[in-house]
């Protein structure tokens, strides 16, 4: 069975052309991949200054690994970024450790952000406003007892009166609703919210 | 990891939220690493699920929340609220004809009741307003001593009634030999129409029957006044006094 993933050729193309010496094909590489790997370096250190250095030291290593024609499938470039912004983190992991370790009051160390608050901006708070003004009661209700509460399906089909069938139905409509939403708020404030390429704010 | 599996088994939003076991976590970073589309919905996901719970923490997201405590109650509370609403049905239902329909009913019935009540009370304060004249003292009464004759040529017994007074004083003496206990006195006009009778009348200390008749029956003219005694039976007249009433 196929896997349903950007067609390879496309970055057996980029390798070429890095090793090839051409700077644009470097930047369309960063183009591409940076925001998944600020993404995930996000989402694991919780640290927006974190994140950017292991996007930076990501892309340096895989520059490096490609111009020095270190990449085994060129095919599989995504999968040999993915590894290397693991191993980056793996490092920064163990440097916190260490950090933690040598510290001598762990109170000083400063807390890290809930998830939430990471992708929590304006423009989200804004968008999400707009879709609960479309949602019906009960709707809001499932959205809060899932999202917030955390409650099991069968237990908020009960307390809701929507089938539990339904309730996947009432998330996807929220969220399709929300995507739109969002995007319409991004279009009004373009360059001030989070942005999907570069994976940090601009403003 | 492929589409139809990421959508069936909600793999992007429990990424998002940690729900996902190690081994399909790195088979799902694996493929948004590759995927545009996937990417861009973890994103979403990922905002939607933040703008969530901070709606939820701001208390945006209330939705029907009392509706829904209501139905996080026990279900054996159910038939009591049940009751409770047929209760308020009917309560609103009666409500409803009472002020529809009753009410503007009893209001009018009340409208009435008042009305009569006021002409009641207009009449009782004319009878007391008459009432009261009658017991409030009377100067200048008009008093007649009624002396009987049998010459129809003689002057009758004649009294001036005037303007004002309410009433006239009739005074009749009988012999001291009687043996009548009571007595009836009757006064006819002079075309004999009966105007007033006055019974179970008795003798006062001076051995003479005293009585007061209301003016306003007697209007100036000629009348026959006949004083029958009654008890112990038989009856028989005992006097007949012509009487003539003035105005001045």
């Amino acid at each position: 069975m196929r896997e349903d993933k950007a067609p390879p050729g496309a970055d057996a193309d980029l390798v070429q052309s890095i090793q090839g010496g051409h700077t644009e094909a470097e930047a369309a590489l960063y183009e591409k991949y940076s925001a998944r790997v600020y993404y995930l370096a996000l989402r694991e250190s919780r640290c927006h200054a974190d994140a950017e250095d292991v996007r930076a030291e990501t892309f340096l290593r895989v520059l490096r690994a490609i111009r020095n024609n270190h990449v085994r499938s060129s095919a599989a470039l995504a999968s040999f970024i993915l590894s290397t912004a693991r191993n980056v983190l793996h490092e920064l992991f163990r440097r916190r450790q260490t950090e933690q370790r040598a510290a001598a009051d762990p109170a000083d160390e400063p807390a890290l952000p809930s998830q939430e608050e990471l992708f929590l901006d304006s423009g989200v708070r804004r968008a999400i406003q707009q879709t609960i003004l479309r949602l019906r009661p009960r709707e809001q209700d499932v959205l809060r007892m899932h999202y917030y509460e955390e409650l099991p399906k069968d237990e908020i089909a009960r307390r809701t009166g929507i089938a539990a069938e339904r309730i996947r139905l009432v998330k996807s409509r929220a969220l399709k609703r929300f995507r739109e939403a969002y995007l319409h708020v991004c279009a009004q404030n373009r360059g001030n919210y989070l942005d999907t390429k570069a994976g940090a704010k601009l403003t | 990891m492929m589409h139809p599996q990421i959508e069936k088994d909600d793999i992007i939003e429990r990424y998002a939220r940690h729900q996902l076991a190690p081994e399909e976590q790195r088979a799902f970073e694996d493929h948004f690493f590759a995927c545009d589309e996937c990417f861009e919905k973890l994103q979403a996901a990922e905002r939607f699920l933040a703008g969530v719970r901070d709606a939820a923490e701001r208390g945006l997201l209330r939705g029907g929340q009392p509706a829904s405590a209501a139905r996080a109650w026990p279900r054996w509370l159910l038939p009591a609220f049940a009751v409770s609403a047929c209760a308020a049905l009917a309560l609103a239902a009666v409500s409803g004809w009472m002020f529809f329909a009753e009410l503007p009913r009893l209001r009018r019935h009340l409208d009435q009741t008042a009305a009569e009540l006021y002409t009641r009370q207009r009449a009782q304060a004319a009878l007391e307003g008459q009432l009261g004249r009658g017991s409030a003292a009377e100067p200048n009464l008009p008093f007649v001593m009624l002396q009987a004759t049998r010459d129809v040529q003689a002057p009758p017994n004649e009294v001036a009634v005037p303007p004002g007074a309410q009433r006239v004083v009739l005074w009749a003496e009988l012999g001291p030999a009687g043996r009548f206990r009571t007595f009836r006195l009757q006064v006819y006009t002079a075309d004999n129409k009966l105007v007033e009778t006055l019974e179970d009348l008795k003798r006062n200390s001076y051995g003479a029957i005293a009585l007061s008749l209301p003016a306003e029956r007697l209007p100036p003219g000629d009348y026959l006044v006949k004083l029958a005694g009654e008890e112990p039976p038989p009856s028989s007249v005992v006097g007949e006094y012509r009487l003539r009433v003035r105005r001045p």
